[in-house]
Formats: C-alpha cells, sequence, structure tokens
C-alpha cells in the first residue's frame, strides 16, 4: 500500500521483482482507516501530488482479522530489517 | 598561485568526503542497515561542507570550485533530510496489536478494485510504505 497512482505501481513493481498485491491509496483513504498517516514533515519530491505520505508499517494479520504484529518506522530513513519481519512471521504465523 | 593549489585540493578533499559518505550512506539504505545513531554521518557530511566552503575561501580555480559546490550541497542535504526524517502517527488513532483490521477497498497496478474481504481467512502481511521513489 502506497501513495503511488496505479500506473505508477505497474510501470515500477518489476524493477524490484514483487509478486505481492501492490495497492494505491493516494488519498490515503485507508492509511487514515489504519492511522498511519505521517503527521510529521511532508518530506516529498516536488513531483509528489499527495497530500501526505503513510509512516512505512508493517502489519501481520492472523486469518480471523486480528493484527497479530506492528512494526511502525519511527524514522523513514530506517526500515524493519527483513530478518525482523521473517522472526515475527515464524513467531505469530507458524508457532 | 600556491593559494589556488591550496584551495583546490581541499575542494577536491571535501568532494571525495561528501561522495564516499553519500554512497556508504546509500548502500547501507540498499542493505535496510542504516544505524540509528547517524551522528557520524551528520558529521561527516557537514566536514565535506563545511571543507568546501574554506575551498572556496582559500580560492580555487574550477577545478576546484566545481567539487568544492558538490561537496557543500551533499553535506548540506543529508543533514537536512535526516532532520525532517522523523515520522509521527496520531497515537489516538493508529491501529494497534488485537485491533481488526479495517474493512477497506483500493485499486490495484492494474486498476482492478480489491477488497479486503478477500483477506477473510489468510494470514496476511500488510506493508505500508511512501511511494518508489
Amino acid at each position: 500500500m502506497s501513495v503511488d497512482l496505479p500506473e505508477v505501481i505497474a510501470d515500477r513493481r518489476h524493477l524490484h521483482g514483487l509478486n505481492a498485491t501492490m495497492l494505491s491509496d493516494q488519498q490515503l483513504a485507508v492509511t487514515d482507516l489504519f492511522g498511519l498517516r505521517n503527521q510529521g514533515f511532508h518530506s516529498a519530491p516536488g513531483t509528489e501530488e499527495a497530500a501526505a505520505l503513510p509512516v512505512p508499517a508493517t502489519l501481520l494479520v492472523d486469518r480471523d482479522g486480528t493484527v497479530l504484529w506492528i512494526d511502525l518506522s519511527e524514522n523513514y530513513q530506517r526500515r524493519s530489517d527483513p530478518s525482523v519481519v521473517l522472526a515475527a512471521m515464524r513467531t505469530h504465523f507458524d508457532p | 598561485m600556491a593559494r589556488n593549489k591550496t584551495g583546490t585540493k581541499i575542494g577536491l578533499a571535501a568532494a571525495t568526503i561528501a561522495v564516499v559518505t553519500a554512497w556508504y550512506w546509500f548502500y547501507l539504505v540498499d542493505e535496510v542497515a542504516l544505524p540509528s545513531d547517524r551522528s557520524l554521518f551528520v558529521v561527516l557530511f557537514l566536514l565535506a561542507a563545511a571543507l568546501g566552503v574554506l575551498a572556496l575561501v582559500k580560492r580555487t580555480s574550477w577545478l576546484g570550485a566545481a567539487p568544492a559546490l558538490l561537496a557543500i550541497a551533499i553535506g548540506l542535504f543529508f543533514p537536512v533530510t535526516m532532520s525532517v526524517s522523523e515520522q509521527i502517527v496520531a497515537r489516538d488513532t493508529v491501529i494497534e496489536v488485537g485491533d481488526t483490521l479495517p474493512q477497506f477497498t483500493s485499486v490495484d497496478g492494474s486498476g482492478n478494485a480489491f477488497d479486503s474481504g478477500v483477506l477473510n481467512g489468510h494470514l496476511v502481511l500488510i506493508k505500508f510504505f511512501r511511494a518508489h521513489w
């Protein structure tokens, strides 16, 4: 989920070899449902049209729709280490 | 002439510090390994910018001025981005562990509608990120 427009997603996803479903949320409707709109400084390139950006976040959700684990980036320059996410998946998805 | 040569050397040194530090920064970003304490980066970037200014003060030919200006630009840009990179959520509305996943609709990269109802009964990883850049 990002503020990228669908055509940008279609154009860019192959660069990273991503197979997951990628969704567009430029109006931040879903971001706001999750309460993840960044309230801090809106640091984006001048070409970005979104009014704000989501806080980088990773969530694990079980089959009943209950949120099991959340990682929020306190700083956009630092993201979840993949090993941290994989460890959380092993803990919560494969106990 | 000697002053010009000194300024040129300082300008080249400033650019070298700035470019190498920036390269290492992007390397760590790519590795998802940027440390939480980035004060050493701040020191190196500001040192590069300061040396760039010093090179110009010492006077230099374009051979030294161009690297000096590059060092100043890089050396100031990164600390500025660091100073505005903190992420803040509204603590009273942010989703928390134990909450039920909100139902939502969206659109994917092919323009197809997406309904979160298709996630019911599945283990799901959802990742929010800012944008492709």
